[in-house]
Parts: structure tokens; C-alpha cells; sequence
């Protein structure tokens, strides 16, 4: 400051710093613009859509732009949490994988405010034992790709060959070739399946979604609402807004 | 003569109090972005009372550039305001330089903010309030910073025009420090 007033002042610095300002301004708008690279949001609000997986999904939770752990998609931070009791056969659930579930994907779990986890309720396919009942066969060999962290990838391949209850849709032969067709390490998937790994597990969840009051599937759980049955999205997405504005109360 | 000395000294001694009201400010700033930039590279739920848009915008593509959270480039901006409005403080002789620093900076910081609140209204659909609290920061910043230079500039104008200047020294505290 000493010298501030040792000689008059120009405008040249000024202008000078004006111009420096305004070109870091853009160059940091520009940086922002070309070079963002965090998962997520905005896909759709901003006019994209999400880009393939290693799958070949278009689903935002295969496609690694959000981040997934295991059978949950989306920010652990997020501020309502759904869980999805569901089963691979039930032409329900997969309306609601197609539909509803799409758009909580794209315009919610996008934006970092909801987190989905996927828990099974493999009750489609009645007292068929383990080799023959579809429903835990394909919930066990989702499990197997979970195990290889493909978890998302088989989840909407297997509602993308849903076709009938215990026809074979999900025979093992099957279920392997799905897992051919997701590049999952063949080996590693034969052998769980194989040994029914999972088989405790998937009946567990079963009898604990009774627990919890589920009666039908799909089930879901908005935060602490349950809903029973299918909702299309203009029916579901109010209970999401509801959740959300009781979260920021 | 005297009332041209006293305005001076008037307007000369307002920038030390500019220059402390920019640095609380920037000790303001480095405090929201670090809260920011905890939530960002934490992934942790912010407090965010008013909407719910913070974990959106944190979530968002928007958040991090050249793989760096924006709230990390924030909080270095900050910092740099920060050593300005020191530079200015200690009356170092580096003259107009810190000043015109964090004017620059501040002008730089504001232009950007604004540029991310129109991000947050038309791409992300969600408004975080810590980053409008920091936007509302940096334009308080510049609009101290520019009356700071202004008034080093029209200060060193009315001594050029004829003020006795080692009149003004002996009686400017801060001048003699400076010395």
C-alpha cells in the first residue's frame, strides 16, 4: 500500500486484471463444461442418456456412471433409501424393472437422491425344489454375478428374458448363457450356481420380507412406507417427493 | 489543503478494515468449501436446510473437474484471497499488486459462482444452499475488494495532485509502519 499513492494510478493494470479475470472465468467454465467427470447426475436434465455398460445395458446401474455396491445403486448419502423385494419370474416385477424403476433410475438415483437395493423374494415358483424352481435359480445366479460384481448386468438381463413360470426360461443352461453373454468368468459362475451357494441366502430373504409384512411382489420399501404391488411411475414418484420432503424437515 | 489530506487519510484509513472485512470472509469461504469438499470426496450426506438440493449438486457430474471437486478449487481461491488481503494488511512494499490480486480473483471467483448457479437451476434441478452461501461470500468479497482498490487509487490521485506527502506519512500511523 505504500506505494499506491507514490504514483498515479493507470487504468492498464486494471484492465488488465479485469481481462485476466474474466479469461479464468471462462477457462474455468470452459474446464467445467468439457472436463467434468463425476458419476451421476444430470443425465437426464441434461439431455443425455446414459451410455451402454460392459453389458451392453442402457440401465444407469450397469452403465458405472453411478455408484453401485453390490444390489444397491446410487450415493450411500442419498436421502431416501428403496428397497425392491422382488422375483425374477413375476411379469410384475419386471413392469415395474422396466418402467417405474427406469425412471426412479434417471430421475432420482441420477441425481443422488434416492439409493435402490434390490432384495429377493423369490416366491414365484412355488415348492419346487432347488434344481427345478426358477425364481430361487435365477435369484441364486444373480447372486453369482453379484459375486463377480456384475450384480446390475444380470438383474436386467434376467427381466429381459422373463418368459413364463418354471418353463425354463431360467434353466440353468440358460442362466449359464447369460452369464456367457455378460463376459462373467464362466468357471467361477458354474461352480455357484452349481453348489446352490446361494440357495440359504435367497430363502432367508424370503422368510424375512414375510417378516416384514410383504405379501406380494414386488414389495417396496420407500424409506419406512411400505407399498405393496406394482405402481407405474406417476403413482410412485408423489411417495418419492413425499419421502424426500419429510427427509428435509 | 488540509481537507484534501483529511479525505485522504479518511478514505486511506477505511482499507485496512476492507482488508480485514475480506479476509473474515475468506476464512468464511475456506469454511464452507472444506465443509463441501468433506461431503464430496466423503460421499456424506450434507445438512442442507433449505431444499434438499446439496447431495444432488455434490452427486452431480457438475462436482468435480479435471478430477478435482469444484469445492477444492473454491477452497484454493479462497486461500488465495486470503494471502491477498494479508499482502494488503502487512503494507508490504509490493504495492497495487495485492489489491488489484484479489480484486482479480474475486472478480474470477464471482463470474465462475454465478456460472455454477446456473448449472444448478437449469442442468442439475437443484440448488445447494452451502454453494449459493459461498457464491453470496465471493460477491461480498469483490464488491470490498473493488471499494479497496478504489479508494488506493483515488487516494494515490490526490497525492499526485499536490498533497504535501511527507505531511500525509507523518500523520498516517499506518504509512509510518509501512515504512
Amino acid at each position: 500500500m505504500t506505494e499506491d499513492r507514490s504514483r498515479p494510478k493507470t487504468a492498464g493494470p486494471l484492465l488488465v486484471t479485469i481481462g485476466l479475470a474474466i479469461a479464468g472465468a471462462i477457462a474455468a467454465i470452459l474446464a467445467t463444461e468439457l472436463l467434468h467427470d463425476r458419476a451421476g447426475e444430470s443425465l437426464v436434465a441434461g439431455g443425455e442418456t446414459p451410455v451402454a455398460g460392459a453389458a451392453g445395458s442402457d440401465r444407469l446401474c450397469a452403465s458405472g456412471q453411478v455408484p453401485v455396491d453390490g444390489r444397491k445403486c446410487g450415493l450411500d448419502s442419498a436421502r431416501v433409501k428403496i428397497i425392491e423385494m422382488s422375483d425374477y419370474q413375476c411379469p410384475w416385477c419386471k413392469r415395474f424393472v422396466d418402467t417405474t424403476e427406469k425412471e426412479v433410475e434417471e430421475q432420482y438415483i441420477a441425481k443422488g437422491l434416492v439409493q435402490m437395493e434390490f432384495h429377493n423374494f423369490a416366491v414365484t415358483g412355488g415348492n419346487q425344489p432347488k434344481e427345478k424352481n426358477e425364481s430361487t435359480l435365477a435369484a441364486e445366479a444373480a447372486e453369482c454375478a453379484n459375486d463377480q460384481g456384475r450384480f446390475w448386468d444380470y438383474h436386467y438381463k434376467l427381466y429381459s428374458e422373463q418368459n413364463g413360470e418354471n418353463e425354463g426360461a431360467f434353466r440353468p443352461e440358460k442362466l449359464r448363457q447369460f452369464a456367457a453373454d455378460l463376459g462373467l468368468d464362466q468357471k467361477e459362475f458354474s461352480s455357484c450356481l452349481d453348489s446352490h451357494r446361494h440357495y440359504d441366502e435367497i430363502a432367508q430373504e424370503r422368510d424375512e420380507a414375510i417378516a416384514l409384512g410383504a405379501r406380494g411382489t414386488p414389495t417396496l420399501v420407500i424409506n419406512d412406507m411400505m407399498v405393496p404391488g406394482y405402481l407405474p411411475f406417476d403413482q410412485f414418484q408423489p411417495l418419492i417427493e413425499q419421502a424426500l420432503a419429510k427427509g428435509a424437515e | 489543503m488540509r481537507d484534501l489530506i483529511g479525505q485522504a487519510q479518511a478514505r486511506y484509513s477505511l482499507r485496512p478494515a476492507l482488508l480485514a472485512v475480506v479476509s473474515l470472509l475468506s476464512l468464511g469461504g475456506i469454511a464452507v468449501s472444506s465443509y463441501l469438499a468433506y461431503g464430496n470426496i466423503g460421499d456424506e450426506s450434507l445438512f442442507c436446510e433449505l431444499g434438499h438440493g446439496c447431495d444432488a449438486v455434490q452427486a452431480s457430474q457438475y462436482s468435480v473437474v479435471i478430477g478435482v471437486p469444484i469445492a477444492v478449487w473454491g477452497l484454493l481461491l479462497y486461500l488465495v484471497m486470503l494471502l491477498a488481503a494479508a499482502a494488503g494488511l502487512s503494507r508490504s512494499k509490493s504495492g497495487e499488486l495485492p489489491s488489484l490480486g484479489l480484486f482479480g480473483a474475486s472478480l474470477a471467483g464471482t463470474v465462475y459462482s454465478g456460472y455454477l448457479a446456473w448449472l444448478e437451476l437449469y442442468r442439475i434441478d437443484a440448488v445447494c444452499m452451502w454453494c449459493t452461501i459461498s457464491a453470496l461470500i465471493v460477491t461480498a468479497i469483490l464488491v470490498t475488494s473493488a471499494l479497496n482498490l478504489a479508494l488506493g487509487r483515488q487516494a494515490a490521485s490526490t497525492g499526485e495532485r499536490g498533497v504535501d506527502r511527507s505531511k500525509m506519512k507523518a500523520r498516517d500511523p499506518i504509512e509510518e509502519v509501512g515504512q
